[in-house]
């Protein structure tokens, strides 16, 4: 009995031996690799924070609508947040890159899914910055030129333009990220579907009379005005 | 007629038949008028001008929309002295006016008085914009219009200022369409390497005056007669016209900042010709319109104008912001600083250029509600001695322009919502 029990046990040390032994490589290659990850996300967290500096961000970043990257910093520094995002979306990229060495199935799964997720990830992200940049170009070319315009709800459709396209580029992220494509697109019907049928209501029957006489005297006003003075 | 642009490329000025002087007519596509014009110069060629042998030069961008048939009809079968050319390639002003230069180098005259196509001209205007040139003394002739104060407010107010205290030259109409040019200037602008881009149609005007300012060429006005609204004074909003006037004013600035850098003061030009002493109607304008635009682009806009403007200037136009219409005024200096930092503020590109120059136009609105109040019931020389007092105003306000050109960083506005 003994000898059997002395077998067993030397069996499972030789198996438990051999399973370290199998895992030990896959652990020194995740710490090689997490290491590797986070050598390269130091240098890439200096060098974007040098190239931002370099072209101006932080004065630039609320010219392009992206103040609110500022707030994402203690130092309140568009560059340095960004900075920071890159430093741990690369620290991220290299634990589940490490988490495949280990051969364990459930990791390896997870982390070639967030691999496969990544371009739509990247896409929605880029949708929204842009989505963002537009949103604030084309609110301010419509405040400018409702102005110019004498519209004294200027601001009013402004806002509206802006959130048109902010609500538009998050929805188009919203559908690159796979989230509630269903529910979106229902969603969006029925919102701008309202939108639009409630203006058309409104301009149709409530304010007619208001609003051929707003524009009456925009035509009128602007008649009297350019008739008779040459700007230039 | 020596030949039409509706049959060749191989249109030339016949070397042989030289000429002392050029009337040029760059038109762009208004054929409505240009009989009236050919007429004009002809009348002034024989008559203002006579003793000088002239010649016509209209450049055509289309010479199928009917131009060679009206010049035909008007020059009826004596019509040696003319010449249509078709304009190369794409149509635009300056290069229309390029091909008019060359033209008259080639005809080896003295110099060419070029005459826009849009607007309907008197043959007094043609002589005397051609005769300071063929004297031989001038290289640049600058008109002078016969106009109220109230008019051409935006020239008055922005591009003439801004040329005085940067370029040092007293010119009402430093873009003007009309100009005559020496051979000598033409000669030099020809090789300039810098020739404005195609698609800017009034920076070319401009930089024409600069060209000549700035090479040290001699420079004079002359007195013509009150200016028609052309199609092209008609064609765009006010806020379109200001991006484009003063878009053009500004990118001169940054083209020629070296030079300007170093000028000092401002002196008059000569003047030639005879002004007419009647009083001018001055055009009806409504102030409290101009008021209520000013009002609403505050009300507005001035969170755009934080993004250009120092926080001193935003709260001076606070303040008139609440002012009444008794009291609203826009002091020289004031509105000299504003018109630089928006010069500054075009140049780093603070924020898209478009929207900073369309965000001028109710700070304009406000400026020339200002200067009507002031105006109104003022003398023509009272009116006159207040855009002397502006002009002065910008020419003391230059070393802040500078300043802020040289070290942009120090003087950035604060953001605030």
């Amino acid at each position: 009995m003994w000898e059997q029990t002395s077998r067993i046990y030397n069996q499972a040390a030789t198996r438990i031996a051999n399973g370290f032994a199998d895992f030990l490589p896959g652990v020194v290659v995740f710490c090689l690799i997490v290491l590797v990850f986070g050598i390269l996300a130091v240098a890439a967290r200096v060098l974007v924070v040098r190239l931002l500096r370099g072209f101006n961000f932080d004065q630039r970043a609320s010219q392009l609508g992206l103040a609110f990257l500022g707030e994402w910093s203690v130092a309140g520094r568009p560059s340095l947040a960004l900075a920071r995002l890159l430093f741990w979306a690369i620290v991220i990229l290299g634990l589940l890159a490490g988490l495949t060495a280990l051969d364990a199935r459930m990791p390896s799964e997870f982390a070639l899914a967030i691999f496969d997720y990544m371009p739509d990830l990247l896409a929605a992200l880029v949708i929204v910055i842009v989505g963002n940049i537009l949103a604030r170009f084309l609110a301010r070319s419509v405040l400018i030129s409702a102005v110019n315009m004498q519209i004294q709800a200027a601001r009013l459709l402004s806002i509206g333009v802006k959130w048109l396209v902010l609500v538009l580029a998050g929805a188009m992220a919203l559908e690159h990220l796979r989230i509630g494509r269903q529910i979106l697109l229902l969603a969006f019907g029925i919102l701008f579907g309202g939108i639009v049928l409630a203006l058309a209501l409104a301009v149709g029957l409530g304010s007619k009379e208001m609003v051929t006489r707003s524009l009456e005297r925009q035509i009128r006003d602007a008649g009297e005005d350019s008739d008779k003075l040459n700007h230039v | 007629m020596a030949s039409t642009g509706s049959n060749s490329s191989a249109l030339s000025i016949d070397s042989e038949a030289t000429s002392d002087v050029i009337v040029g007519v760059p038109v762009s596509s208004q054929a409505a008028v240009i009989a009236e014009i050919v007429r004009s110069a002809r009348v002034a060629l024989t008559r203002e001008l006579a003793g000088l042998r002239g010649r016509i030069i209209i450049v055509d961008p289309e010479p199928t929309d009917g131009t060679p048939t009206r010049v035909e009809l008007a020059v009826g079968d004596d019509g040696d002295d003319l010449v249509v050319l078709p304009a190369q390639g794409n149509f635009s002003r300056g290069r229309a006016l390029r091909r008019l230069f060359e033209a008259t180098l080639e005809s080896g005259a003295r110099g060419v008085a070029a005459i826009d196509g849009t607007a309907a001209i008197t043959p007094a205007w043609i002589a005397n914009l051609a005769r300071p040139l063929v004297d031989g003394a001038f290289d640049f002739v600058a008109p002078r219009y016969r106009r109220h104060p109230f008019d051409g407010a935006l020239t008055r107010s922005i591009v003439q200022p801004v040329f005085r205290a940067c370029f040092g030259l007293r010119i009402e109409q430093p873009m003007a369409t009309e100009f005559g040019c020496s051979r000598r200037l033409l000669e030099h602008v020809l090789h300039t390497p810098q020739w404005p881009a195609d698609n800017d149609q009034t920076q070319i005007d401009l930089w024409l005056t600069t060209t000549a300012v700035s090479g040290g060429f001699k420079v004079c006005e002359a007195l013509v007669g009150p200016r028609r609204r052309g199609p092209r004074d008609e064609a765009q909003d006010l806020s379109g016209t200001i991006a484009q006037i003063v878009g053009g004013l500004f990118n001169e600035l940054e083209r020629r900042a070296a030079i300007w850098h170093r000028v000092r003061g401002s002196a008059a030009v000569p003047t030639f010709g005879t002004a007419r002493a009647d009083p001018l109607e001055p055009p009806a304008v409504n102030p409290s319109h101009l008021l209520d635009s000013f009002r609403l682009g505050y009300r507005e806009l001035s969170g755009v104008w934080a993004e250009i403007l120092p926080p001193a200037t935003i709260l001076e136009l606070r303040k008139l912001a609440a002012a009444s219409p008794d009291s609203f005024r826009i002091d020289d200096r004031l509105w000299a600083r504003t018109i630089y930092d928006f010069a500054l503020g075009h140049r780093l590109r603070v924020i898209a250029r478009d929207h900073l120059l369309r965000s001028l136009t109710p700070l304009y609105l406000g400026w020339l509600a200002s200067f009507i109040l002031v105006g109104r019931n003022a003398q023509e020389s009272a009116i006159e001695a207040f855009l002397e007092r502006t002009g002065q105003a910008f020419e003391d306000e230059k070393p802040y322009l500078i300043s802020r050109w040289r070290w942009p960083e120090r003087f950035r506005p604060v953001r605030f919502e």
